[in-house]
């Protein structure tokens, strides 16, 4: 009786892990706060079966997951960290996905007069020189990465008292940014997601520099790295495939496309 | 190795004085001082008042009391964050994401825990030392001040407990302070925020010193135990 039980368990503890073979992706913040990553996740486990379990991260964190081998695969917006992965020989293939692009949004009130400049780095100084409250990242994220390589374009970042840290995702900074009438560095996705309870104002968009790609990097197996490579592979596969092309484009926040596909212009 | 490596380095930060580590230690100590600052005067005469007067309905403030020490913190934090925010009735006070903000959060966290050890201390003290005093002629205010001061370990007890509650709180800080860098962004909520970043070394530099906050307490409880025997 008790080995039967004991043989019964142990089939169990085998067929489990068989059975929910499911995919690690590691998603960046700006992807889940636009609302775009259910929907691919949920098509994909649809086309494939393979379930996913999305960990959700800034991308400098997400990276970390991909080396520690906690992910199977990355989704990210970081071109650089994701090439340096591939070079670095822990991550194997990267592919483009979509883009859209950052914007400088804030209160209406604009105490720092960068409506409508085209120069992000310039609206960024002028934020600081004007001493008004910026709310940024500050988590190593892709959005933090570029707010950051702004400043450097812009001469360099020194902190003032109204540069306010948040370690948060992109959804919350924004919720944050509104609270205290403060200036927000945010793609236009999560922004237009979240503008009809948190209206703040697209100051400054069109500089080129505010291009954010977005790229999906496959992991190579190693020691230290359990990774499931047929169910990455898959995803790589299906995340460039028509129909995931077709629901890319097809995504609209607030009744505008939030992502466009590689080579594609806007509008 | 990870682990190792990680301890190794949280202790180099800790002995050289890294600028940023101290200051989310010394945010963490502020709010949570001034937290108590601010409960303790309420919480004492509230479990006092409870534990000394008959009145209809005490049963229930007691159940009341007892049941809130378990209120969860998140839950503070979202009420707290709905009463602060910019559409909500306080928003006009700016307090959000503020030090303030934690400071109320933590102090409404560790009112019921103070208001209970006194509760529990001075129902269970010797009623003849009040009575005692009001015969001698000590006005109401004294006679308080006369239990509280016969029962002041149990109460001391009991803030110490109400620090070990909100030093480490993570849920109501992360919500109404905001982990802001340097402002609100205390021990637990940075913690949390570098584990996720994957800088354990700081995680576990700044959990070595709440453990050590914790170690301090609970030392300090131990000796006001052993100073209480010999009543």
């Amino acid at each position: 009786m008790i080995r039967r039980l004991a043989a019964a368990a142990l089939a169990a503890a085998l067929t489990l892990p068989s059975a929910a073979q499911e995919l690690r992706l590691g998603a960046t913040h700006t992807l889940e706060d636009s609302g775009v990553l259910p929907v691919l996740v949920d098509a994909f486990t649809k086309a494939t079966g393979i379930p996913v379990r999305a960990v959700v991260a800034g991308t400098g964190q997400v990276m970390k997951y991909a080396e520690n081998g906690d992910v199977d695969v990355v989704f990210t917006h970081s071109r650089k960290d994701e090439e340096k992965l591939v070079a670095r020989g822990i991550g194997l293939a990267r592919a483009d996905v979509m883009w859209n692009d950052f914007v400088i949004a804030g209160p209406a009130s604009d105490e720092a007069r960068v409506r409508g400049s085209r120069d992000a780095a310039a609206a960024l100084k002028k934020i600081r020189a004007a001493g008004s409250k910026f709310v940024s990242r500050g988590d190593d994220s892709g959005t933090q990465k570029k707010e950051l390589e702004l400043w450097a374009a812009g001469g360099g970042f020194s902190a003032w008292p109204g540069y306010l840290s948040s370690g948060q995702g992109a959804g919350r900074t924004l919720i944050m940014a509104y609270e205290m009438d403060a200036y927000d560095f945010v793609d236009r996705a999560t922004l237009k997601q979240l503008s009809p309870r948190y209206p703040l104002a697209i100051l400054v968009e069109g500089d080129p520099r505010l291009l954010n790609e977005y790229g999906v990097t496959t992991l190579k197996p190693a020691a230290n790295r359990a990774v499931r490579t047929r169910e990455a592979d898959s995803f790589a596969r299906w995340i460039v495939s028509q129909p995931a092309r077709a629901i890319i484009a097809g995504y609209r926040v607030q009744g505008e496309r939030a992502f466009y596909l590689p080579g594609e212009k806007r509008r | 190795m990870y682990l190792l490596d990680a301890t190794q380095q949280a202790f180099l930060r800790l002995a050289g004085g890294d600028r940023e580590l101290w200051t989310i230690v010394w945010v963490s100590l502020r709010v949570s001082l001034l937290a108590l600052a601010l409960a303790t005067p309420f919480a004492i005469a509230t479990g006092f008042w409870i534990a000394s007067h008959r009145f209809a309905g005490r049963r229930f403030a007691i159940v009341a009391l007892q049941g809130l020490l378990s209120f969860p913190t998140v839950v503070v934090g979202l009420i707290l964050y709905l009463l602060l925010s910019r559409s909500g009735p306080l928003g006009p006070w700016h307090l959000l994401f503020t030090q303030d903000a934690m400071i109320i959060g933590q102090a409404v966290i560790a009112f019921p825990v103070l208001a209970a050890f006194t509760l529990a201390a001075v129902a269970g003290a010797d009623p003849r030392l009040r009575e005692t005093a009001v015969s001698l002629g000590a006005g109401p205010l004294r006679s308080a001040l006369t239990s509280l001061y016969e029962v002041r370990f149990a109460v001391i007890a009991g803030v110490l407990n109400g620090f070990g509650r909100v030093i480490s709180e993570v849920g109501c800080s992360m919500m109404v302070g905001g982990n802001i860098a340097g402002l609100t962004r205390n021990i637990p909520t940075a913690i949390a925020l570098e584990t996720s970043k994957g800088d354990f070394a700081q995680g576990i530099a700044l959990g070595t010193v709440l453990m050590f906050f914790a170690f301090v307490v609970v030392a300090l409880l131990a000796v006001i135990q052993e100073e209480r025997k010999p009543q």
